[in-house]
């Protein structure tokens, strides 16, 4: 019988978030699914320096082992850092397929690893086909989602590299939660070593946090990007500190950076409050939208598909009842009424 | 490297590479800007590249090298009323031979490889450069300013051919404001089919191609429609008058689905995928609306000179933009050699003009769109037809007699008058 | 300093591409193409490290693999302040991996010398997003990804970088030099003047073989990913939340055949616009978005 695969996987997890991001989660969720189809082990890596105890989360998801590698050098994500640490304890292992997201730590760690190893890495990846799970295939998107791209490894690696699009990545945990054997490494990096230092660090705020991880989105389709309403748009967005998120259309005329776009194509999102202005509703939109709490919109239209798909609608046209709303709220702010 | 050109062409478009080719051949220093990100990138029409003399003359085989889709082998003139269609088929085998009677091109392909071609010569092409305003010295015009680029660009000649709404003609005050009824609007669909069913579905083998004119497809507006197969797609659209659009309160848009709507049309593009839909404005004023074409330093040429016109069947720009290309080309030449830029020498691009067939056919088509009424057409036999439609159909650079003229000869000769009235026989032919 | 800037044409994927894609031919001349938006931003940023007191300082590079038709982007690149420009391209080349291309790449930064590489954080086609780190990696040069912002120091030898460190948060770091750094940005480039326009359709651009960067093809070759398809996506693997387990069968088959769309039971707001504006605030306070100011 083969020896059991191997399976890890790098989770985002920085030892000052409060809790760990969906990402991460999606992460070990794909990486315990993989593990089901091909009978194996799900081992989690967490870097960083004085890492709190992730093992209860990490249960919860089906790992059954953690190499946690602790170094002051590790406090801040660096992908020389990160590989120095990782590089003799892959070189030993040999792991099958370490699993990253396409994300900001995956991004650059895994192509220096890859290099590092002298192995291939599939970036972005949507599918993996295990079929056969000694020749999987890799699907990437392509060409702005328009096509899907197959790649395979050629000959035996010694591991699979694989980041993982964030985009398809599900959250399931796993019903019943098992034992994490953990495994504290301290691998000792010269700090000369180390030639990108960390210097300062500004956290997101509601203006540059992610969409995909918003708690409030104001989302400002083709009927509110006008050069007179996105200024109110964005003044609304500032005075209940949501996150601007968009359509296709929008992005494709340039007005809206692409890393906002809500959709099919785009972010999955799944803020508490999402407010819909001007947005007619395609499928290709509200499916990036499904798992938001309340769903508000405003169109001018009083058929427009969004209605279908929101708690609570008003058929009014934006030129009208914007600047309405902006002073009412403006008004509750100066008066005392809220905060 | 010359910072000063002999001549400065604006627009890249068939009218100016032409000139561009043969002023650079000459051996003069020219510039050509364009506003697009490479010559074409904007530009769209109909897709009928017809068979030019100058072109041939100054490409010899062009149609070797010269990106086309395929070269017109079917000539289809279809009446239709709202639910049927009455069509003639012209088939010629000569339209099978070099140099082809017309050939289906794309624009952005075309223009970029005409514009290479004298780009080869010697022409220094500027792309992403958006002529902004005419720079004049001494009363004449000598440059242009980009929008957007600092610095100028001097030179001793500009010739405007940049396109219909010609803001360089503008700006010299050789034309007058337009009117609705100078304009015609063209709208167009391209749509994605494969080459196989392309040939099955209209009867070509390998580069044929068909152009379908249709006739009363456009909603009562006064224009007509066309339909032409490309390599893997085929070009759907309608040229109608702006004012008569205007006056239906129509959007465009509407107007080109009732015709993809119609029975006829719709089997045809059974299956295809919509890939650009694209509108453009026509210069369709005919002659009376044409600008002064020179001044002091600059001529105008191609359609930013009006140069364009539709007999209802065949819509005609390239042809003429790329022939009055090559004319203010070579009244620069002689500009150049007499070190002589005014407009008493300009003039004479003025008469070259007049003296070839672009002029004369403008004035026999004059009030074509108005001749070209479907009850008339549709009861003539199509043997008939045929020998006249030859005749329209062939564009040979030569001035050719008035449509009307020309079937009332042919008929009178063949049948005479009164046969050809009462005889009323139906083409029962549907559409291909 | 000497720096490298590369710069990939990509197809504009932007656009609805379908047919084009799948029948390899449009519009004759191929796909919409444009210079990647990233190593527009990229140039954008090499540049402006220039004033006109410290022009002398900086060497800038531009490298772009591909063929001839890329030299336009390169050209406009010199017209735009850049001092050379080098084409790699060899017969044979039609697709190129990023591994290949890293690999052209890292000969030509070895051969060339640089202190600062510059590219794309990801290309907007085949977004792979791996040249830079390899270049990095296989030089043995640190690498700072997603950058956003670049700073000169003092210290002559690092710069100091703002990154996107994902999730809107971004972190400013010091980089020893020599670096490569991928940047992350939408580049808008400005417009060359006219005179440097011309000259720049004058200017040479050195053209790079294979063998010019000493890589054997059987090196180049050697690629450990093969990309054996091309297809038609699927409909997006959507999440599709698990229906919930207290449905009947027959309702939670339903929910999955929607693909996890599920339809709202809409309530409508009536009233004037102030009535409207009303409600909907109303409803911000209720849904917490905004806060009541608490105690009395
Ligand atoms: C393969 C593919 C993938 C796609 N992926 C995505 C995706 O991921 N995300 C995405 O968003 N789209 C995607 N699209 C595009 C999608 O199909 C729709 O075209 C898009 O979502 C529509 O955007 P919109 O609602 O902003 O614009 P529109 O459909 O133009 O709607 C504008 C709305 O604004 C309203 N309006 C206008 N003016 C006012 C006013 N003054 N006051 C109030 N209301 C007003 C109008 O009534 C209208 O309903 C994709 C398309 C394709 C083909
Ligand atoms: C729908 C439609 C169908 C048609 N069908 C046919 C047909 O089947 N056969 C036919 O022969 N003709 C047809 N025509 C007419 C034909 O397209 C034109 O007559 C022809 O293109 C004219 O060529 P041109 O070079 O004068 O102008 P254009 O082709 O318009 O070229 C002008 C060029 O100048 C550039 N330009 C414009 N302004 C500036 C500026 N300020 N600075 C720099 N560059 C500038 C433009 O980008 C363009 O490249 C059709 C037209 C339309 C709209
Ligand atoms: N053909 C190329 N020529 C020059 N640079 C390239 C080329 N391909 C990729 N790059 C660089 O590598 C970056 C990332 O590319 P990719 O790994 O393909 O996403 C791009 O933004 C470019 O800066």
């Amino acid at each position: 019988m083969a020896k059991p695969r191997e399976i890890w996987v790098l989770p985002e997890i920085n030892g000052s978030d409060a809790e760990i991001s969906k990402l991460s989660l999606g992460l070990l969720s794909e990486a315990k699914s993989i593990a089901e189809s091909v009978g194996g082990t799900v081992t989690a890596l967490v870097l960083g320096d004085q890492t709190p105890d992730y093992s209860v989360v990490l249960g919860q998801y089906g790992v059954s082992s953690a190499y946690v590698f602790n170094d002051p050098a590790l406090k801040y994500f660096s992908a020389g850092a990160y590989s120095a640490a990782l590089l003799a304890k892959m070189q030993e292992d040999k792991p099958w397929l370490l699993l990253m997201g396409h994300a900001a730590v995956g991004r650059e760690l895994a192509p220096r690893l890859a290099a590092l190893l002298e192995t291939g890495l599939v970036s972005n990846c949507a599918r993996i086909d295990l079929s056969h799970p000694e020749s999987p295939r890799f699907y990437r998107f392509v060409y702005g989602d328009q096509l899907y791209q197959e790649v395979v490894f050629q000959a035996a690696p010694t591991t699979m590299l694989v980041t993982m699009d964030p985009r398809v990545l599900n959250i399931t945990p796993v019903a019943r939660t098992g034992k994490v054997r953990t495994q504290l490494i301290e691998p000792e990096l010269s700090p000369g070593s180390i030639r990108v230092k960390h210097l300062d660090f500004f956290p997101a705020d509601f203006q540059t946090v992610d969409v995909a991880e918003a708690d409030t989105i104001i989302a400002a389709g083709m009927g509110a990007v006008t050069d007179e309403l996105l200024p109110l748009v964005e003044e609304l967005a500032g005075l209940i500190e949501g996150s601007i998120g968009t359509t296709r259309p929008v992005i494709d005329e340039g007005k809206i950076p692409r890393e906002r776009m809500i959709g099919q194509t785009g972010k999955v999102v799944s803020p508490e409050f999402y407010m819909a202005l001007g947005i007619s509703g395609a499928t290709h939109h509200v499916g990036g939208i499904q798992d938001s709490g309340k769903i508000v919109s405003i169109n001018r239209d009083p058929r427009a598909p969004i209605f279908q798909n929101s708690d609570v609608g008003a058929a009014a046209d934006l030129r009208d009842i914007l600047p309405k709303l902006i002073e009412r709220i403006r008004r509750a702010k100066s008066n005392g009424e809220i905060l | 490297m010359a910072k000063y050109f002999d001549v400065i062409i604006v627009g890249a478009g068939p009218a100016g590479s032409m000139a561009a080719l043969k002023l650079a051949r000459a051996g003069l220093n020219v510039c050509m800007l364009e506003r697009g990100q490479h010559p074409g990138a904007k530009n769209m029409f109909g897709g009928l590249l017809h068979n030019t003399p100058v072109l041939n003359e100054m490409l010899p085989s062009f149609w070797e090298r010269a990106p086309l889709e395929r070269y017109v082998y079917k000539k289809v003139l279809a009446f239709m009323t709202p639910d049927s269609a009455v069509s003639l088929t012209f088939e010629n085998g000569n339209f099978e031979q070099p140099p082809y009677n017309g050939c289906t091109v794309f624009r952005p392909a075309f223009d970029s490889w005409l514009a290479g071609e004298a780009v080869k010569e010697g022409a220094l092409l500027l792309c992403d450069c958006t002529a902004e305003d005419l720079i004049r010295k001494n009363g004449q015009i000598s440059g242009v300013t980009v929008k957007g680029r600092e610095g100028e660009l001097r030179g001793n000649i500009v010739i405007a051919a940049d396109g219909v709404m010609s803001f360089m003609a503008e700006k010299a005050g050789l034309r007058r404001d337009f009117r609705p009824g100078d304009l015609g609007v063209g709208i167009k669909l391209l749509l994605g089919l494969p080459e196989d069913t392309i040939n099955e579905r209209f009867h070509l083998v390998r580069d044929e191609g068909a152009d379908i004119s249709f006739l009363g497809t456009t909603g009562g507006l006064c224009g007509g429609s066309f339909l032409y197969t490309n390599r893997e797609s085929i070009s759907v659209g309608m040229v109608v008058h702006l004012d008569s659009l205007k006056a239906s309160g129509q959007a465009p848009y509407d107007v080109l689905d009732e015709l993809l709507e119609h029975p006829q049309v719709k089997k045809l593009i059974k299956g295809a995928v919509p890939l650009e839909y694209s509108a453009h404005l026509i210069p369709e004023g005919g002659i009376k609306s044409m600008p002064h074409v020179y001044t002091g330093g600059m001529m105008v040429a191609g359609d930013a000179a009006g140069l364009c016109y539709t007999n209802g069947i065949n819509l005609e720009g390239i042809n003429l933009a790329m022939t009055s290309g090559v004319l203010a080309a070579e009244t620069a030449i002689e500009a150049i050699e007499a070190g002589d830029y005014s407009a008493r020498m300009l003039s004479s691009y003025k008469k070259k003009l007049d003296g070839s067939f672009i002029i004369k056919d403008m004035k026999t088509f004059k009030n074509a769109v108005g001749m070209m009424r479907l009850e008339r057409l549709s009861r003539t036999y199509p043997q008939l037809l045929t020998d006249i439609l030859e005749k329209v159909y062939r564009v040979e650079g030569t001035p050719r007699s008035k449509l009307l003229r020309l079937a009332r000869k042919e008929a009178l000769k063949k049948i005479g008058l009164k046969g050809l009235v009462s005889d009323g026989i139906k083409i029962g032919r549907s559409l291909l | 300093m000497k720096i490298i800037v590369c710069l990939k044409e990509v197809v504009d994927s932007t656009l609805s591409l379908d047919f084009g894609l799948r029948n390899e031919v449009v519009f004759g001349e191929g796909l919409p193409l444009r210079l990647n938006p990233n190593d527009a931003e990229a140039l954008a940023m090499a540049l402006a490290l220039r004033s006109p007191d410290t022009d002398s300082l900086f060497e800038i590079t531009l490298i772009s693999i591909g063929p001839e038709r890329v030299e336009s982007h390169l050209r406009n690149g010199l017209a735009l302040g850049a001092d050379r420009a080098m084409r790699i391209w060899d017969e044979g080349f039609v697709s190129l991996s990023s591994h290949q291309k890293a690999k052209l790449l890292a000969g030509a930064v070895t051969l060339f010398g640089a202190d600062l590489v510059f590219t794309g954080a990801v290309s907007m086609d085949t977004g792979n997003g791996q040249v830079g780190p390899l270049v990095a990696a296989w030089l043995d040069l640190p690498c700072v990804g997603s950058v956003v912002g670049l700073e000169l120091v003092e210290e002559k030898e690092a710069i100091h970088l703002t990154r996107d460190a994902g999730r809107g948060e971004r972190e400013k770091v010091r980089c020893s030099l020599p670096a490569v750094i991928t940047v992350k940005g939408e580049g808008k480039l400005p417009y060359a003047s006219l005179d440097r326009l011309i000259e720049s359709k004058y200017s040479e651009i050195v053209s790079l073989s294979l063998a010019d960067l000493g890589i054997s093809p059987l090196e180049l070759k050697n690629d450990p990913t093969w990309v054996t398809g091309l297809a038609y996506p699927r409909p997006r693997p959507r999440k599709v939340p698990t229906p919930e387990s207290s449905l009947p069968a027959f309702y939670r088959i339903l929910k999955l055949l929607e693909g996890g769309i599920s339809r709202r039971q809409g309530r409508m707001l009536e009233g004037s616009g102030e009535e409207l504006a009303d409600q909907l605030f109303e409803l911000l306070l209720a849904e917490g978005v905004i806060k009541p100011a608490t105690g009395p």
